[in-house]
């Protein structure tokens, strides 16, 4: 039998309706894996053992009683420290923030109580999600659960770290530009972005309001289109939330059309990284679909954009930390010094996004770069809707490597490289998601993406679900 | 643009930021790094009309902001979306 903290929420579904286990013996069990693991991981920021218990208890009378219950009825699962619930702490990994405890749930953590499941802790990521290697927290590094010397990625790198090592059977992260997608990839989880305004964000603390999106990391691509469907649909909280009917389920094609991203520069991808996308690529055609090569023209472009417009968005979501609002208040008397002690509190990654955002907005930085970036975005939507009506998906690597060592980072043409993977999605607001395929020669995990056009979210993942089984089109 | 330790520290203030030197440093480092990045080709054509109005660099309502400093329920609104608005970068014409 499959080791009890590796199993799928369908899997756990399946023992709890057999009453193999309570949902009060898989919680303890998940509990005392995270007090095992959470010091060399640095997964968790927050656990809130007596809260899990409790709700677990509750979950098992539910059972027992035979009242109506929720598709996650009894299962654990975690959020990354961006996102709000109830009477927990949420510090976005940052101390401008400790010691704050959300007052209210957001809409995705409500949702996912509805169908019963519970909630064991928040996750650590990178400082306000403003990095993609896990190293940028203000509490604690995130390690890499396949090797504790490499990165876990980031900023969702404590989800994928808890879900990889098994101290949850899944997590909710944020993903802005590949923040969900990136750590899944190194840690050799399934990580899944959502088409932008499917699932809601009220009460997901901002950075970049036009790119951020909340995603899903789960053991299997089964699981994720379960737990999408619990989230997603139209929220009056968020009224850039759309109903989820709009999810277009069935593509329109018998044999799906797959494009092959390539674009120049490419040869940066490492040779393990290109052999997963080449493995994808032969199971993908030997399950009938047609598969073939397309240009992705200006990513320097794409990659421009991103930096420009998402440090002005930061700029202006992260100005609202003074002490005043938000984030610590010191005994300070005056505005300034209010200011001065509360903003002292965020870290060198966050303040530089700060800065250099500020700067693209001053007169001069506005002309030569944020005017620029707003028009290579749409130029980018052209590009990409031209390629999604062509094609029902897109092929590519997550990232230009697998997970590196700590501190060593990678050479800079594939940062770059592994960047623009991640930005894509966001920029147009397409739907994407990693998937694990294979390991490199150090053993650690490979993965490659797919994305498709908008709003075909359950389509790619009905598709990425035939990927990983192998089952014909 | 050049991220000088005395750009830096420019911008530092007008967000009321106190740098030490070795911060400084760091955070030049860090500002180039995002600076090589934000590189557009040249076919990158810009529409004509846009914004006309000036930017608010820090764009914060100081006398507002006054006024909350006196409450304390105000520290018990989330840091979130909490409208969903999309808070994009905040220019005159955007209203604020």
């Amino acid at each position: 039998m499959k080791e009890l903290l590796k199993r799928s929420v369908y899997e756990h579904r399946a023992s709890l309706d057999r009453r193999e286990y309570s949902s009060q013996e898989l919680t303890r069990a998940y509990l005392n894996a995270i007090l095992e693991k959470n010091e060399a991981l640095g997964a968790f920021l927050y656990v809130d053992e007596e809260g899990a218990l409790a709700r677990s208890v509750e979950s098992d009378r539910r059972m027992r009683c035979g009242e109506e219950r929720g598709f996650l009825e009894g299962i654990p699962y975690s959020l990354k420290d961006n996102i709000a619930a109830q009477g927990l702490p949420m510090t976005c990994a940052s101390r401008a923030l400790e010691g704050y405890v959300s007052p209210y749930d957001a809409t995705v953590t409500e949702r996912l109580t509805a169908a019963g499941a519970v909630l064991l802790g928040k996750n650590n990521m990178d400082e306000f999600a403003i990095g993609s290697t896990g190293e940028q927290s203000a509490y604690a590094m995130i390690k890499n659960p396949h090797d504790t010397r490499r990165v876990a990625g980031g900023s969702s790198g404590g989800s994928a770290a808890a879900v990889a090592a098994g101290l949850v059977p899944f997590s909710l992260g944020t993903d802005t530009g590949g923040s969900v997608r990136h750590p899944a990839a190194f840690c050799g989880t399934v990580g899944f972005k959502p088409t932008t305004g499917l699932l809601s964000r009220h009460g997901v603390a901002a950075m970049a309001s036009s790119l951020d999106c909340v995603g899903i990391l789960s053991r299997s691509v089964e699981d994720c289109r379960a737990i999408l469907k619990i989230l997603m649909g139209k929220d009056a909280r968020d009224m850039t939330s759309f109903c989820g009917k709009d999810a277009k389920e069935v593509g329109s094609r018998e044999k799906p059309r797959i494009a092959i991203l390539r674009w120049d520069e490419d040869d940066c991808v490492s040779a393990a990284v290109r052999g997963a996308v080449k493995q994808a690529q032969e199971r993908l055609t030997a399950s009938g679909a047609q598969c073939s090569e397309e240009v992705l023209p200006n990513p320097k472009n794409i990659l421009a954009a991103y930096t420009v417009l998402s440090a002005c968005e930061a700029a202006s979501s992260l100005s609202r930390y003074d002490g005043v609002c938000f984030g610590r208040r010191g005994d300070d008397t005056t505005l300034s010094a209010l200011y001065r002690t509360s903003r002292a509190l965020i870290g060198d990654g966050a303040m530089a996004k700060i800065l250099f955002g500020m700067d693209m907005l001053s007169s001069e930085g506005r002309q030569r770069y944020y005017l620029h970036a707003l028009r290579a975005r749409e130029e980018l939507c052209e590009d990409v809707k031209k390629i999604t009506e062509h094609y029902d998906l897109i092929l590519s690597p997550v990232a230009a490597t697998s997970a590196f060592e700590i501190g060593s980072s990678t050479k800079k043409d594939q940062a770059l490289c592994s960047a623009l993977c991640g930005v894509l999605a966001n920029l147009s607001g397409l739907p994407a998601i990693s998937l694990p395929m294979g390991r490199d020669e150090n053993g650690m995990p490979l993965a490659v993406q797919l994305c498709a056009g908008k709003e075909k979210d359950l389509y790619l993942l009905s598709l990425a679900q035939r990927l990983m089984t192998g089952e014909e089109y | 643009m050049e991220y000088t330790k005395q750009k830096v520290k420019a911008l530092a203030e007008t967000a009321h930021v106190f740098l030490d030197e070795e911060r400084i440093d760091t955070l030049c480092k860090l500002m180039e790094n995002m600076e090589d990045l934000a590189v557009f080709s040249e076919d990158v054509v810009l529409p004509t009309e846009l914004f006309e109005d000036a930017i608010t660099i820090d764009g914060m309502r100081e006398d507002s902001l006054e006024e909350c400093m006196k409450r304390e329920d105000v520290l018990n609104i989330s840091p979130a979306h909490t409208d969903g608005c999309i808070t994009v970068p905040r220019t005159v014409e955007e209203g604020i």
